[in-house]
């Protein structure tokens, strides 16, 4: 069983999918059930890998795999996972199911949606479980493609080209720079005699080798890829656009785990593997983090557009990752990993109960809603759960990594964690004033006449939402189920 | 039995999700007497739960979060103060919700619409505050916190398509969220001194600390947290605006749940505030101003739940200024019979309310005891109980609450630092005016209500025994629930709470016990003094037959006092406005595609000056990343050749 390559089966059964759906061309409905079928395959995979870690003893890598691919660069194919990186795998799989299951109608070439979408679950899953510099590269690259076509082909209006285009921009930005770091990283961590080589693990043992400057350097390219990612401020004009734009379930996609790659990245190939120069910069990123939680809470308070809003809350709500894996401790990086998986979850949510929400009203515009609670009670109650868990209503789920977030924060610096909680109080204001307008107060003057005999919550959407919320009231009653898992990797890492 | 708490929190728990989940199925009534049945099975739990008062223990605990050695456990705590609080918000509460099945009914007998998500959420208030007394740590006295915090939203927000509504829901949450911001970083400072977020170990290792200065900071954190919740100077200004939820909310609000938070949290950190002298100074000192800000602002107030509203504002400034003397236990008492009179109080308003239809405006009430003679004689009892007469409750919790600040001196800061005796001395007699102030505006509100020349003639109409039935037993409590302590004869409080002090800690405390052995005579003289001044005053002006009448449109001072000294207008002009506004600007820019100029940092200024540059500004931007495009490719061909060449 060892020698079997269970985590590339689970990296690749997507593209697999994908391959299927481009050959057989379905209908619309059997590529659905295909997709959602092949989704929840991986998923159950994932979940396997991930109870492998479940009794929390296990803080190193595990599943390791390796091909030999140009040896003299050290380029191999090699992939393997500890606690985090199988949290987040299963994540990915999690969310990516999630999303081929709101992929109901496509417009346009469905199979060509499904596949890509199946694809850039790959990517992201590759993300997670590369433990080679250049493998991890090739991966990050494979994000990139699909998300650019699903945004430019079946973004929801005319603009959808101008926001492909922008995020494609930001990110090849960040990450040619990454690819200049890697190789100079390989090259100049050459021993003597030795062979350059692009295992993480190695370059670890290596990079105390090199001086300090050249370390702050190579961290500071690698970082400026992931900040795009996630996005960090002010790196952030791509997010607002293409969350807007995409259709729902990419928007999920890209939202609930793509930003993650981001956080993951700086967490393994920056804190891990330049200790030194992280704790140097640690004081800038960690401000640029209040930066993004304040601004994106500002913005946020600010927006007439529910999918915006959201987006500007998502800007805010990663910045508090990023600011709990600066503080640079095992609070920190704890709360901020449970964090991912928690805002992984809310987030997608949010988004999917948004669209729910405006194919009901026909806009996405808050001005054209208000007083809906009477109309569509359960869709407002759920609503409510989704807003109150974004705001990090104690109990559930958000608090639960914002605790240990903040609580890493304050060690690292007691202002850090201050500004943070000014950010937890704006989150509770703009949380606040989004389910107000939408579902309080007087009806819209502008209402759509399509309101008059809107239906209340489906049963399929039940299907969705009732597992989404239970999540969010367990990991906020029981964040230890989590965080208990990973916690002794934690500690690894920040060896 | 120490296992009952856990029944206590369930059963309220388990009612709001009942109604929440079985929706329509249930029909309007059923969901009500769920609701009640809920409640009221929590207290006999409460009943049951007693006996931990004298062997109190932690129970249920599971791990609830681990993070490197941060390892926390969620639990429950029953103990004599755990316990004396779900005593009180589940029997008031039980009260309350009884109540409210008659008062939401509207006049044919017809529930109000949202009758069950009423009460879903008033079953979902009673948790929260059960949670938070009970919890065994902070983490989840923060989640009751919160859990409170939201439940006051949905009730205060009820009337959900009130725009003044939804607005007050809106500045309690977020005015509730700066409370609860301030417990979370007072927790992490709790944690990072002693290791620990449940109360038995965090007290212990506040006790063996070596540096004590950390307990300052936490004091001021977990004072602001208080002070929001509890409605003091200067986070009050949601209550009075809370008014907008229904009465029997109201009366949840002030009485059970809710703002007695504050000085529950006062009383169960007594380990940590004891000894931080900023505490012991501030916490008086924000308790006398409370209570006489409250006052002014109750004395002119129009609206009949506004006065009572204001004076549950005053109230518990009387309550943090014992807390904050050390007198714990006087504070608690005064909680205790201020959760009977106040209650009553609400409920006898809202019955008036509810006989005339829905009117609050005092200027349209009066002569109104002769048609609504319960409403009348209860409201008077509230009105003697609340001015502290002599027999009636609130008599012997001033009392208790009096005599930690002598009027004439004789005190010395009672743990060694704090307050000085001067500062009790003038603290004692702003207690004394308000004491007048509040007699006056309680009795200004009897006399204009249900005495002298009817406003208005209403077609009144009876109220059901549901809500009858409270107001007696309230009526009741609220003359004889101060005889748990009598000056000079004995004090049923001291024995009750002995081990909420001893189970913490080992070395000698600073839990001041209210003091029976002797009559302070100068105090009472004072306190009962004061109480006949107000009464006086108020007949005076309001009581006889050519009365001042009051006005909706003062002037002036009154004006100042009546828009509770323009501190709300302040906050909005000072806080609220720019926040808004900078808001705004961020979204304007993020929306008109500037973002992306602003970003990249140069393009943004160029922006703000230029009009032709905005025409060209996406092109700029692109050919900026461009650049960095060819750059990175550049260097990496160069990277590539150089180590090929190596």
């Amino acid at each position: 069983m060892s020698d079997f390559p269970l985590l590339s089966l689970i990296i690749f059964l997507p593209l697999l999918g994908a391959l299927l759906l481009l050959v057989l061309r379905l209908p619309q409905k059997a590529s659905y059930w295909l997709s959602v079928v092949w989704s929840l395959v991986v998923f159950v995979i994932a979940v396997g890998l991930l109870l492998n870690f479940a009794d929390g003893s296990t803080s190193g890598f595990a599943f390791t795999e390796k091909l030999e691919w140009l040896k003299p660069l050290g380029m191999n194919y090699q992939v393997a996972v500890d606690s985090i990186s199988a949290w987040l795998i299963a994540l990915t799989a999690f969310v990516s199911l999630v999303a081929a299951f709101s992929a109901r109608e496509i417009q346009g070439r469905h199979n060509y949606f499904r596949a890509w979408l199946l694809t850039l679950e790959t990517g992201i899953l590759g993300v997670f479980a590369a433990t080679n510099l250049l493998n991890f590269y090739v991966f990050w690259e494979v994000m990139l493609i699909p998300a650019y076509f699903l945004i430019g082909r079946w973004g929801i209006t005319r603009e959808r080209v101008k926001s492909a285009i922008r995020f494609v921009i930001y990110t090849l930005v960040g990450s040619l720079l990454m690819l200049v770091a890697m190789l100079a990283l390989a090259f100049l961590t050459v021993p003597a005699g030795g062979q350059p080589s692009l295992d993480l693990l190695v370059l670890k043992e290596r990079i105390g080798g090199l001086d300090r400057s050249t370390q702050e350097w190579l961290f500071l390219a690698f970082a400026a890829a992931f900040a795009v990612k996630v996005p960090l401020f002010p790196l952030q004009a791509w997010q607002p656009d293409a969350y807007a734009e995409s259709p729902t379930p990419v928007t999920i996609v890209l939202a609930g785990v793509m930003s993650k790659t981001g956080t993951y990245g700086f967490l393994r190939f920056g804190i891990f593997l330049f200790p030194t120069a992280s704790q140097t910069f640690a004081p800038l990123i960690c401000i640029l983090a209040l930066a993004s939680i304040i601004y994106g809470a500002l913005a946020a308070l600010g927006q007439t557009d529910l999918k915006r809003l959201l987006a500007y809350s998502s800007l805010s709500h990663t910045g508090f990752i990023v600011l709990g894996l600066f503080a640079l401790n095992n609070q920190g990086i704890n709360g901020a990993v449970l964090q991912m998986i928690n805002h992984g979850i809310t987030t997608p949510a949010l988004f999917l109960a948004a669209t729910a929400l405006s194919n009901r009203t026909g806009t996405t515009e808050l001005a054209g809603m208000a007083g809906l609670q009477s109309r569509m009670p359960r869709l407002a109650a759920l609503f409510l759960i989704l807003s109150l868990a974004s705001l990090g209503l104690p109990g559930l789920n958000q608090f639960a990594g914002e605790f240990l977030i903040l609580g890493g924060a304050w060690q690292a610096s007691t202002w850090y964690a201050v500004i943070g909680a000014v950010g937890v109080v704006l989150a509770a204001w703009y949380s606040i004033r989004l389910f107000q307008l939408i579902w309080h107060g007087p009806r819209a003057e502008n209402e759509s006449p399509a309101l008059a005999k809107v239906l209340d919550m489906r049963p399929v959407e039940y299907l969705v939402f009732v597992p989404l919320v239970a999540l969010i009231v367990l990991l906020g009653l029981a964040p230890a189920l989590v965080t208990s898992i990973f916690d002794g990797s934690v500690s690894t890492l920040l060896k | 039995m120490a296992e009952a708490i856990g029944l206590v929190v369930l059963f309220p728990l388990l009612g709001f999700l009942a109604i929440a989940l079985l929706g329509n199925s249930l029909s309007e009534k059923g969901a009500a007497y769920l609701a009640c049945a809920a409640v009221g099975f929590a207290f006999l739990s409460a009943l049951a739960s007693v006996p931990a008062v004298y062997d109190p223990k932690d129970v249920f605990l599971y791990t609830w979060t681990q993070a490197g050695n941060w390892k926390f456990s969620f639990g429950l705590l029953a103990d004599p103060l755990s316990v004396f609080m779900c005593l009180i918000v589940t029997g008031v509460g039980f009260l309350i919700h009884l109540y409210s099945i008659g008062y939401m009914t509207g006049e044919h007998g017809e529930p109000e619409a949202d009758y069950r998500r009423f009460f879903a959420y008033m079953n979902l208030f009673v948790f929260s505050m059960l949670l938070l007394v009970t919890s065994n740590n902070f983490i989840f006295l923060l989640v009751g916190w919160a859990g409170v915090g939201l439940s006051s939203f949905l009730l205060i927000g009820f009337y959900k398509d009130k725009p003044s509504a939804v607005k007050a829901a809106r500045k309690a949450l977020v005015m509730n969220t700066i409370g609860d911001v301030g417990l979370l970083l007072g927790i992490f400072v709790i944690i990072l001194n002693t290791g620990a977020v449940n109360y038995y170990h965090a007290f212990r290792g506040a006790e063996f600390a070596s540096d004590g200065g950390w307990r300052d900071i936490a004091s001021i954190l977990l004072l602001i947290a208080a002070v929001a919740k509890s409605a003091q100077l200067p986070l009050h200004t949601w209550l009075p605006d809370a008014m907008e939820g229904p009465t029997p909310v109201s009366a949840l609000i002030h009485a059970a749940t809710m703002v007695t938070a504050g000085v529950y949290l006062i009383t169960r950190a007594h380990p940590i505030f004891a000894y931080s002298e900023v505490a012991l100074i501030a916490i008086p000192v924000i308790g006398a101003a409370s209570a006489f800000y409250a006052a002014t602002c109750a004395i002119i107030q129009t609206d009949i739940k506004r006065v009572l509203a204001y004076s549950t504002m005053s109230q518990l400034g009387y309550m943090f200024m014992a807390a904050g003397a050390g007198a714990y236990e006087a504070a608690m008492f005064h909680l205790l019979t201020h959760a009977f009179f106040k209650a009553l109080l609400f409920l006898s308003a809202g019955a008036v309310i509810h006989a005339i239809g829905g009117e609050q405006g005092i200027r349209n009430m009066g002569g109104l005891g002769k048609q609504l003679p319960l409403a009348r004689w209860t409201f008077l009892i509230g009105a003697l109980a609340i001015s502290g007469i002599p027999v009636f409750s609130g008599f012997f919790s001033k009392e208790a609450i009096f005599a930690a600040f002598p009027l004439f001196g004789g005190k010395e800061a009672q743990v060694g630092f704090g307050l000085n005796e001067t500062g009790h001395i003038i603290l004692g007699w702003v207690a004394l005016l308000v004491a007048v102030m509040t007699a006056a505006y309680m009795f200004r509100l009897y006399f204009l209500v249900f005495s002298g020349p009817k406003a208005k003639s209403y077609q009144t109409h009876e109220s059901p025994l549901t809500m009858k039935l409270p107001l007696m037993v309230l009526g009741a409590l609220s003359v004889v629930g101060g005889f748990v302590y009598v000056p000079g004869a004995y004090n049923l409080l001291e024995k009750w709470f002995e081990k909420a002090h001893e189970y913490v800690q080992t070395t000698p405390t600073r839990w001041l016990i209210i003091p029976y052995e002797t009559i302070e005579w100068t105090n009472l003289i004072g306190a009962v003094g004061a109480a006949i001044i107000g009464w006086f005053i108020a007949y005076g002006i309001f009581g006889r037959a050519e009365r001042v009448a009051p006005s909706d449109e003062v002037k002036g001072f009154a004006a100042f006092l009546q828009n509770g000294w323009y501190l709300d207008k302040l906050y909005y002009a000072v806080v609220a406005t720019p926040v808004v506004w900078v808001s705004k600007l961020l979204t304007k820019q993020a929306d008109k595609d500037v973002a992306e100029a602003l970003d990249w940092g140069i393009g943004g200024s160029l922006w703000a000056s230029s009009k032709l540059i905005r025409k060209t500004e996406t092109g700029y931007v692109r050919n900026y990343a461009l650049g960095i495009l060819v750059g990175a490719v550049a260097l990496l061909a160069y990277v590539l050749v150089a180590a090929i060449q190596r």
